[in-house]
C-alpha cells in the first residue's frame, strides 16, 4: 500500500462508524460520521439489542455512548452494557433517564441525567448536552447516541413536537459527526406520522420476522441502498 | 418573574443580565439567552440578534414539518405516477428541498449547547398564541 493509499484508508476509518457483527450480513457495516439511523419494526425483534451492541462497539474506538431511555431505568441500561463491555469502558456510558422514576431513589450520578418525563423534550436535550459537556475531550474520536424509543415519545408528545425534536437532534449529530440510532415500532403509529419522521434519517433499517421465524432486515437510504430483505 | 412572563403566554423572549459567565446553567433554568455585565449596546444588540436568528431558524423547522406532513398526506392518497404530475406536490417537494438545504447549511449553530437547548425549547414548546399553527 502506498503512503497515499494508507492515508486514505486511515481517513475512511476516521470518518465512519463501525457497526457490530450482527449486521454483517446487511449492508450496515460502516456508516459515515454524522448519520442518523432509524430502526423500525415490531417489539422484541432486537432493535434495542442492536442499539446496545452498536454503542458497545464504540468502546474499541474510544467513542463514548449516550443512551436516552424512556422506559428502562438508568441502572438497568448500564447493567445491560456490563454484559458486553469491560468495567473500565462503562465509564464512557452515559444515560439520560426520562422514565421519571429514578431520581429520588438514586440521587445524582455523574453518568446519569434525569428528566422528569418523556414529554419534556427540552429536558432530554439538556440531559444530552450535559453528558457531552462532562465528556469534554472524550468525544474527539466520536460519540454514539441511542434513543429508545421514539414510540414512547410519541405517546407523550404530539407528532409536531417529536418531529421538531428529532430534527434538531439529528442536525446536531450531523454537525458534530456523531452517530445516532433511534428505535420505533412503526405499527403503533399512523403511516403519515412514520413517513414524516423517516425523512429526518439518513438510514432507515426495517426489521421483520421472516418465514421460519428468522429475523430479517432491509436498509433504505445511504449511497448503496439495500432494498432486499436479508436475515441477520 | 420568568414564570410569570411565561404564564401570560406572550411568547416573548427573555435574556438575563448576569455578573459572571454562567452559560449553560442559566439556559437550563429557562432563559433564552444571557448578557454578561457590564452591559454595552453592542452586547445587547448581539444578544437580541441571536434570539431573532434562533426564532427564524425555529420557524423554518416548523414550516419544514408542516410541509413534510402535507406531502406525506398526499403520498398516502395518491400513486407515485399521480404525484409527479400533481402541481401541489411538485411545489411542496421543491420547497421542502429548499428548506432542508437551508436548515442543514445552518446546523453548525447547534454545536453551541446554549443555542442547541434554546432551539429545542423554541421548537418543542406549545405553539405561541400569536403564531398560527400549521402556517
Amino acid at each position: 500500500m502506498t503512503e497515499l493509499e494508507l492515508d486514505t484508508a486511515v481517513q475512511t476509518e476516521q470518518n465512519t462508524y463501525e457497526l457490530p457483527d450482527i449486521t454483517a450480513n446487511t449492508h450496515l457495516e460502516r456508516i459515515p460520521a454524522g448519520s442518523n439511523i432509524l430502526l423500525s419494526g415490531p417489539p422484541l425483534l432486537g432493535q434495542d439489542r442492536l442499539v446496545y451492541e452498536t454503542l458497545a462497539r464504540g468502546c474499541r474506538y474510544d467513542q463514548p455512548a449516550i443512551v436516552v431511555s424512556t422506559e428502562r431505568r438508568a441502572n438497568k441500561v448500564r447493567s445491560r452494557f456490563e454484559d458486553v463491555i469491560d468495567a473500565t469502558d462503562l465509564e464512557n456510558v452515559y444515560v439520560v433517564d426520562c422514565t421519571g422514576s429514578g431520581k429520588q431513589q438514586f440521587g445524582d450520578d455523574p453518568y446519569v441525567k434525569y428528566v422528569s418525563s418523556p414529554s419534556d423534550l427540552t429536558g432530554i436535550g439538556i440531559g444530552i448536552a450535559k453528558c457531552i459537556r462532562e465528556l469534554g475531550d472524550e468525544v474527539e474520536s466520536g460519540l454514539r447516541a441511542g434513543l429508545i424509543s421514539l414510540t414512547t415519545l410519541l405517546q407523550y408528545a404530539d407528532e409536531r413536537r417529536v418531529f421538531n425534536f428529532a430534527h434538531v437532534m439529528s442536525q446536531r449529530v450531523a454537525a458534530a459527526d456523531y452517530l445516532s440510532l433511534w428505535t420505533i415500532n412503526a405499527a403503533s403509529h399512523d403511516e403519515r406520522t412514520v413517513n414524516t419522521l423517516k425523512s429526518q434519517f439518513e438510514y432507515v433499517a426495517e426489521l421483520r420476522e421472516g418465514e421460519g421465524g428468522q429475523r430479517e432486515m432491509r436498509v433504505l437510504g445511504g449511497p448503496d441502498e439495500w432494498r432486499e430483505w436479508r436475515p441477520f | 418573574m420568568l414564570a410569570a412572563l411565561r404564564d401570560r403566554g406572550t411568547g416573548c423572549r427573555a435574556a438575563i443580565l448576569t455578573a459572571d459567565s454562567p452559560e449553560f446553567d442559566v439556559i437550563e433554568t429557562g432563559f433564552d439567552d444571557y448578557v454578561t455585565k457590564p452591559l454595552s449596546q453592542d452586547s445587547l444588540c448581539e444578544t437580541i440578534d441571536d434570539m431573532v436568528a434562533r426564532e427564524e431558524y425555529a420557524s423554518k423547522v416548523e414550516e419544514y414539518h408542516a410541509l413534510l406532513a402535507k406531502q406525506a398526506e398526499l403520498e398516502a392518497d395518491m400513486e407515485q405516477s399521480e404525484l409527479i404530475t400533481n402541481d401541489e406536490y411538485v411545489a411542496l417537494d421543491a420547497r421542502t428541498d429548499e428548506l432542508r438545504t437551508d436548515l442543514e447549511a445552518a446546523n453548525d449553530r447547534l454545536l453551541d449547547d446554549a443555542e442547541f437547548v434554546g432551539t429545542l425549547r423554541e421548537v418543542t414548546g406549545e405553539p405561541n398564541a400569536d403564531t398560527p399553527e400549521g402556517l
